[in-house]
């Protein structure tokens, strides 16, 4: 039995975003094969998510409220442990009282400084880089969509990644990839030992009676058709369900309506302030943008809805959306970007793939008025494999 | 052939002259009435249901309106008794006498409600028609709902976008009997033209629009640009599934043949122009009165010309130019209330008319001046250029210079005269009859 400890630059206690998910399921599934596993975040104090007993808060003000912390402030934790700080001295202590054998980081950004202390103590364990993205190239793409830098400015920061990126594919002795493309660039940085554990899913349980509330809210306002897209505010969410649908809602009959869901949904708001007056009033029946809702209701939405759209064009890594909705078993509308990395369940019934526009809303719109087909056992074991247990298998195999 | 049901709603209640859409309305209604096909006619209650109406109603309506046309009031307003700064000057008078105590009550707002009233008093005593004549009310045969058969076809060409129900109404028939919908579409206009209109009209003719694209089984756009508009609006939205849309081109054989009796208002009934059409933004009057002052700085003579047509929205500053500009004033004339025996001879007579609109979902007048054989001078953007490109004489909406070239071209009786025998000899006029049969070939199809 190893005693692990997972760090990550953010709190697990209320996992909401996709990394947050990761984490708390790599957790999970660490725990789940017998292992004595601690989590502890080391974050920025403006995160609003809540703290576990051993998280450790770096002081915002360190930072002089950096105006680019908000895309860059988990580069900002990068050496949040190589002065003497409160920080150091509590996460000394957790070695010591802890001793784990195994310290995996998560997201890489923590690897450096956190290696540093640990050659500093004398510690010999096992190092991990759980990577999620190759997170230089992915903020590089941030900082030229959503700040004003010149290029010298974002090299700068995209350099610093980089350097930490590759020091810990060098460095540690083992390291878990999203996927196999992540997997290439992490040997082509010096990884030695890569693992592929891609992104998985578990399903909130279904509340029945609050599923038969939003069935019977729909039904009174004569709609029993639900198109479901789920996302972040993740610039690329919008860019994706822009290009192939934006204000073309048309397609859907009056009995039908596409439920926004999550961050995603004040990014379409913003959007449909820029559509023409004559489609706003057809586009504000047609879709409702629903905001951020209880784990509760996702779960109910997801088990109602006639069809995911997984409507994404740009951005990397493997989508948790997808995961989702494979295991969901609701007919799916998507992309071929969105279903990489999990493309051996293209072969699932009620899949259509569209990377148009018109072929998109077309899928959409056939796949609402065909019968959906049912998976047989096979599938269904298939299906499976979307789920944590089986996505990370290989990972807590590999410390077994 | 299916039972075709014409729907009348249009002269639901109504007064005054037709308009554009009730000449319609009207022109299909009496095309399907003079046939040998199975032909009801209807008009929507405004709730959930249609009654039927008897075809001999409309045409007693239209005795009755053409009565009223010959009101008196008309006349007493023509002749001078009540001008306009008449009764702006007892208005002024009336106000400065009121006691201080009385000014002092009188707020914005409810100053803004005397401006109304007066300016509808003062509607009514110019003759407008909606206030002189009385409505006429469409009798229907009885209040029991109309009852659909299986198959049937509404055929509506009635501007219904106002109705919110109406289209749910047909939903609803359609449902239990199978009607089968064919809906005229003028124009999308108030869509990709909405600087046109006044703020509100878009979101709710939108709204009409994407129900019909939903509904109907067939959409009959009036021209070949309507159309256009109406295929790009369904891209717009993202509508996979359309209805058959066929174009169908609208009647313009005329009704009357012009009396002889020179109108009243016309000083010169040798030489004169005319332009028939509400006045209102998109009808582009502003063209014609810069090409009458581009005449002026040119030293170009042009005749009088009639704007025929009551006022709309968004033009009270260019009705105020061209009624008080003393360079201008004495050729461009407004008038009002015109019948349709001085509207026939208007059209017989004058050297060339003018239709300088920006956009059209059609264009009558245009169709209507070539029929009495009068030369056209008519803008070269939307469906107007489909009318008659070889007896139009096109010009640019935004070009008053190109319009003064025309304008001065047909001013000689000599150019206009040979003009009329080109369109004498070669303009056959589109008759209701051909548009009836256009209809039913479509409707036929499936």
């Amino acid at each position: 039995m190893n005693r692990i400890l997972v760090l990550s630059t953010y709190s697990i206690k209320n996992p909401t975003g996709g990394g947050q998910k990761r984490v708390a399921a790599i957790v999970q599934q660490y725990r789940a094969a017998g292992n004595n596993v601690e989590h502890a975040a080391i974050y920025l104090d403006t995160a609003n998510t809540g703290a576990d007993q051993n998280d450790m808060a770096v002081p915002w003000t360190k930072y002089n409220k950096n105006p680019l912390a908000y895309v860059i402030g988990d580069l900002l934790l990068s050496d949040s442990l190589d002065e003497e700080s409160d920080v150091r001295t509590k996460f000394i202590a957790l070695i010591k009282d802890f001793k784990p054998t195994v310290v995996q980081i998560e997201q890489t950004f923590l690897y450096k400084t956190v290696k540093n202390v640990l050659d500093d103590l004398g510690w010999s364990g096992v190092m991990v880089n759980s990577t999620h993205n190759i997170e230089s190239l992915l903020k590089k793409d941030i900082l030229e969509s959503s700040t004003n830098l010149d290029d010298a400015e974002i090299n700068t920061y995209v350099s610093a990644i980089d350097d930490i990126e590759k020091f810990a594919a060098r460095d540690a002795d083992f390291t878990i990839a999203c996927t196999e493309s992540d997997s290439k660039e992490l040997k082509r940085f010096g990884a030695k030992d890569v693992v592929v554990a891609p992104n998985g899913i578990s399903l909130g349980k279904v509340n029945k009676e609050d599923a038969a509330k939003v069935k019977d809210t729909y039904k009174k306002k004569g709609v029993d058709k639900l198109i479901l897209y789920v996302g972040s505010a993740h610039p690329p969410n919008l860019t994706g369900y822009a290009e192939l649908i934006g204000g073309k809602v048309g397609f859907m009959g009056e009995n039908t309506r596409l439920l926004a869901v999550g961050g995603v949904s004040s990014l379409i708001f913003d959007y449909t302030q820029t559509l023409p007056n004559y489609i706003r009033p057809i586009f504000n029946e047609r879709v409702e943008l629903l905001g951020m809702v209880s784990e509760q209701r996702l779960a109910s939405l997801l088990y109602l809805a006639d069809q995911i759209i997984l409507p994404i064009t740009e951005g990397g890594g493997s989508n948790l959306k997808t995961a989702e909705a494979i295991l969901s078993d609701t007919s799916i509308v998507a992309t071929t970007k969105s279903f990489r990395s999990y493309e051996s369940y293209l072969s699932l019934p009620n899949i259509i793939i569209a990377d148009n526009g018109e072929d998109f809303r077309k899928a959409m719109a056939d796949s609402l008025s065909q019968p959906k087909k049912a998976r047989t056992d096979k599938q269904k074991q298939l299906a499976s494999g979307v789920e944590w247990s089986n996505t990370l298998k290989k990972m807590v195999e590999r410390l077994a | 052939m299916k039972r075709v049901v014409i729907d009348l709603t249009e002269f639901n209640s109504w007064s005054g002259h037709l308009t554009g859409v009730q000449r319609v309305s009207y022109g299909l209604a009496s095309s399907f009435a003079d046939s040998d096909t199975d032909v009801r006619f209807v008009t929507y209650d405004g709730g959930s249901a249609f009654l039927e109406v008897d075809y001999a109603e409309i045409i007693a309506l239209f005795k009755k309106q053409e009565e009223q046309q010959q009101s008196s009031v008309r006349q007493a307003v023509q002749e001078g008794r009540l001008s306009k700064s008449e009764i702006k000057k007892a208005a002024k008078a009336v106000y400065h006498r009121l006691p201080n105590f009385v000014k002092d009550k009188i707020t914005p707002e409810r100053k803004d409600r005397i401006i109304r009233k007066a300016k509808a008093a003062y509607s009514r005593l110019q003759g407008s028609p909606r206030a002189v004549f009385a409505p006429s009310i469409l009798k229907t045969k009885s209040s029991t709902p109309f009852e659909f058969n299986k198959d049937d076809v509404l055929v509506s060409s009635c501007r219904v976008w106002d109705h919110p129900k109406y289209i749910k109404t047909l939903k609803a028939i359609k449902s239990q009997t199978q009607l089968k919908l064919a809906l005229v579409i003028y124009d999308l206009i108030p869509i990709y033209q909405q600087h046109t209109f006044g703020p509100g009209l878009t979101e709710r003719y939108s709204r009409y629009l994407f129900d019909t694209l939903n509904v109907a089984d067939y959409l009959l756009p009036i021209s070949a640009s309507s159309k256009k508009d109406l295929l790009r609006y369904a891209q717009d939205l993202g509508i996979i599934n359309l209805p058959t849309i066929e174009v169908i081109r609208l009647g313009d054989d005329i009704a009357n043949t012009a009396s002889n009796k020179v109108p009243e208002f016309v000083k010169n009934p040798d030489s004169f122009a005319v332009t028939v059409g509400t006045i209102e933004a998109r009808k582009n009057h502003a063209e014609i009165y810069y090409a009458y002052k581009l005449a002026v700085e040119k030293n170009i003579s042009l005749p009088e010309l009639y704007i025929v047509g009551k006022p709309g929205w968004l033009t009270g500053d260019i009705i105020y130019a061209i009624e008080n500009d003393n360079d201008v004033n004495q050729k461009l004339k407004i008038v009002h209330n015109v019948t349709d025996d001085e509207l026939a001879w208007l059209y017989s007579n004058a050297l060339f008319t003018v239709y300088p609109s920006q956009y059209e979902g059609w264009g009558l007048p245009i169709a209507e001046s070539l029929a009495y054989n009068t030369p056209c001078i008519a803008s070269f953007t939307s469906s107007m250029a489909e009318i008659a490109p070889d007896y139009v004489d096109h010009v640019s909406p935004f070009d008053p210079a190109q319009m003064l070239e025309r304008m001065g071209h047909f001013t000689s009786k000599e150019n206009s005269k040979q003009k009329r025998a080109v369109i004498s000899k070669g303009y056959k006029p589109y008759t209701w009859l051909n548009t009836r049969e256009a209809v039913i070939n479509i409707l036929k199809k499936s």
